[in-house]
């Protein structure tokens, strides 16, 4: 976590930079009684910035302060707990972000219906692991149950996929 | 007399058989998601935004969301009482009282006397809106660019530095919301800022997709790796109605609770969790038995859950008569207010009195339902803990992903809310609080624009704000809150080094 915080922090450095430098240069300051497009963002960058360098340096004295006394117990659970979460994150987190972002490709494309009946199946059965049966009945209910609201009770449009028409 | 008016006028409208049926709604949604550990009544009533376009009358939309607001706190302490396991923030103290209360066979009573607190300060919290609210909106009349602009930053940077532990990072959190509301077509230079060429982001970033993502798929995709502990119900109510010892214990308990509540709950960050943080800090200082706190002291239940309940009433306040919200809920419930075409702030009682009265009726209303809801139907609430996380999972993603794509029509949207929603992952993974961006990302227009016209007034010159009374009083409060806040935590930083 440690090792994040510091990544962070510098890209956010970074990114503060990126749009002071932006704002500067293409939305432009203006001037002090008529401040332009880029008045607020820029200071928002050097903000920004200054931020990510606090806390970078809050970081790094943190990391100085806590020291080596940690127990060799302490640090084994600690690792156990590590290597439980990368696999919660590679069986759950991963496939369930990557079926979300198929979905959003696949929603105007394949339509409402197949594409959700798609991403209720795959959820099911790649994130979590369950049999046919309750996949089919979840799929199929939930599918049904957000039609039935957003089409008929809320009247939205619901596209019906460019692939068939 | 305008006051009395005004309710008589309020009440004619919450008591439609339509404003009824949404207020219910509203209490029902509100106590499942307060049981339901996980989903925020930020988060529900993120969900929720989308389904306001399908309704027609302003004061019923923003009735349902008032109704999930405080209606989650109300169904907050029923997992805390009876699993440890607080539903949302504001209920987190309640465990350490009342879990134990049910350890020892009284979790009926330690529910009954939250059921009561809540709707008792509830009910006085409503009744200081009541009286106080017009006041607060009639005195903002006189406001301009320059007190906009100071109330809205000095709001902003106490919802910072009074929400979460980290005030680098709430300020980061400002800082971003601020930047993503710059997104798109400036409306003075009519530049566009940030679009980078993409079409659908001319008009900037859409709140409802925003706040969707970052609260309702951000809390889904970080549930994905941690593990749920939801355990099947199997602790024994009891008797509800408290004991009339339960009764004297709690009497005091709950009023300071109301008061507490009240008065944080009106402060921008200050809110539903500080105010029971403090309830139960001021409880055990004043109790005779200090030591029972921790063990099952029924006024560690009574204090901090009236002080939620009187706070998120409270919290209206500085919406309704300022256009000012203090916490992530209350932004929500300021950006329905938009999409149906009201700006909240000091006019909305003059402009629209049907909205600000209604509201306010309705609260009243909806505690007596939530009071009937709560106690004899706790045991009906805590089987809801039974739905699996892979089911709920899957359809609230469904839910936000077509309910941001039915906003505009348009499968970018639902790109955004995918980005959004990582992004919240990521702020939920480097513990950053993202109640401020939503805030600052809802006053973002605001501030720019009474900075501009600001300037314009004062030929330029940034004294304007300081030169003014009122914003001066402003910006000084807020130092003087500053200054004492540094000072309590160098001096606490100072002990644990020494």
């Amino acid at each position: 976590m440690d090792r994040a915080e510091k990544v962070s922090s510098i890209l956010l450095i970074a990114f503060g930079l990126f749009v002071a430098y932006y704002s500067r240069q293409y939305l432009k300051l203006g001037i002090m009684i008529t401040p332009g497009a880029g008045f607020l963002p820029y200071w928002i960058g050097i903000a920004l910035a200054v931020l990510g360098a606090i806390w970078l340096l809050d970081t790094l004295l943190s990391r100085r302060g806590s020291g080596a006394g940690g127990e060799e117990s302490a640090a084994g659970d600690a690792a156990a707990e590590r290597e439980a979460l990368r696999g919660r994150v590679l069986s759950k987190f991963l496939p369930g972000v990557l079926l979300v972002i198929l979905y959003a490709w696949l929603f105007e494309k394949a339509g409402y219906i197949v594409s959700t009946a798609l991403f209720m199946v795959g959820w099911q059965k790649v994130v979590e692991k369950e049999g046919w049966l309750k996949t089919a009945v979840v799929a199929v209910l939930s599918a049904g149950f957000m039609y039935a609201l957003f089409s008929y009770l809320l009247k939205v449009y619901l596209p019906t996929g460019t692939w068939f028409s | 007399m305008e006051i009395f008016n005004g309710l008589i006028n309020g009440f004619s409208i919450a008591l439609t058989p339509i404003n009824l049926l949404f207020g219910f709604l509203g209490a029902l949604i509100g106590t499942a998601i307060g049981v339901l550990p996980g989903l925020g009544p930020a988060a529900t009533i993120a969900l929720l935004l989308p389904a306001i376009y399908a309704i027609d009358a302003p004061v019923t939309a923003i009735i349902l969301m008032a109704g999930i607001f405080y209606g989650s706190m109300y169904g907050g302490s029923t997992t805390s009482i009876l699993l440890n396991l607080p539903g949302e923030a504001a209920s987190v103290v309640t465990c350490i009282d009342g879990y134990k209360m049910a350890q020892k066979g009284r979790g009926g009573a330690a529910l009954g006397i939250a059921a009561i607190g809540s709707f008792v300060a509830g009910t006085v919290g409503i009744l200081g809106m009541t009286l106080f609210a017009p006041m607060i909106a009639g005195f903002a009349l006189s406001f301009g660019p320059p007190e906009k602009f100071s109330l809205a930053v000095v709001g902003l940077l106490m919802a910072v530095t009074l929400s979460g532990a980290s005030i680098v990072k709430g300020l980061v959190m400002m800082a971003l919301g601020l930047l993503l509301a710059s997104v798109g077509l400036d409306p003075i230079s009519g530049k566009t800022r940030f679009s980078f060429g993409v079409i659908e982001l001319q008009s900037g970033f859409d709140f409802v997709t925003l706040a969707m993502g970052v609260f309702g798929l951000g809390e889904i995709f970080h549930g994905l790796e941690s593990v749920i502990k939801a355990e099947v119900v199997t602790t024994k109510v009891g008797q509800v109605w408290p004991t009339m010892k339960d009764w004297v214990a709690s009497r005091m308990a709950i009023l300071r609770g109301t008061l507490i509540g009240f008065f944080v709950g009106v402060i921008p960050g200050g809110g539903a969790v500080i105010s029971s943080l403090v309830s139960y800090a001021v409880e055990k200082k004043v109790s005779k038995r200090p030591e029972e706190f921790g063990q099952g002291a029924i006024e560690g239940v009574a204090g901090p859950e009236s002080a939620n309940n009187a706070a998120s009433s409270s919290s209206f306040i500085p919406l309704l008569t300022l256009g000012i919200p203090g916490n992530a809920s209350i932004a929500m419930i300021f950006a329905a207010l938009l999409i149906k075409g009201i700006t909240p702030g000091p006019f909305l009682i003059v402009e629209h009195p049907e909205v600000f009265w209604g509201v306010i009726a309705s609260m009243y209303i909806g505690n007596v339902m939530l009071l009937v809801l709560n106690l004899p139907l706790v045991g009906l609430w805590a089987q809801l803990l039974r739905v699996p996380f892979g089911i709920m999972a899957p359809v609230i993603i469904l839910f936000t992903a077509i309910g941001s794509y039915s906003i505009q029509g348009q499968a970018f949207d639902i790109y955004s809310l995918v980005g959004f929603g990582l992004f919240g992952y990521l702020l939920r993974k480097l513990k950053f609080e993202p109640g401020p961006m939503v805030l600052a990302f809802v006053l973002g227009p605001m501030i720019e624009g009474s900075m501009r016209q600001s300037l314009l007034m004062s030929g330029g010159n940034f004294s304007i704000f300081v030169t003014r009374p009122i914003s001066l009083v402003l910006i000084g409060l807020f130092a003087f809150l500053a200054i004492g806040q540094s000072a309590v935590m160098l001096r606490k930083r100072f002990r644990t080094t020494t």
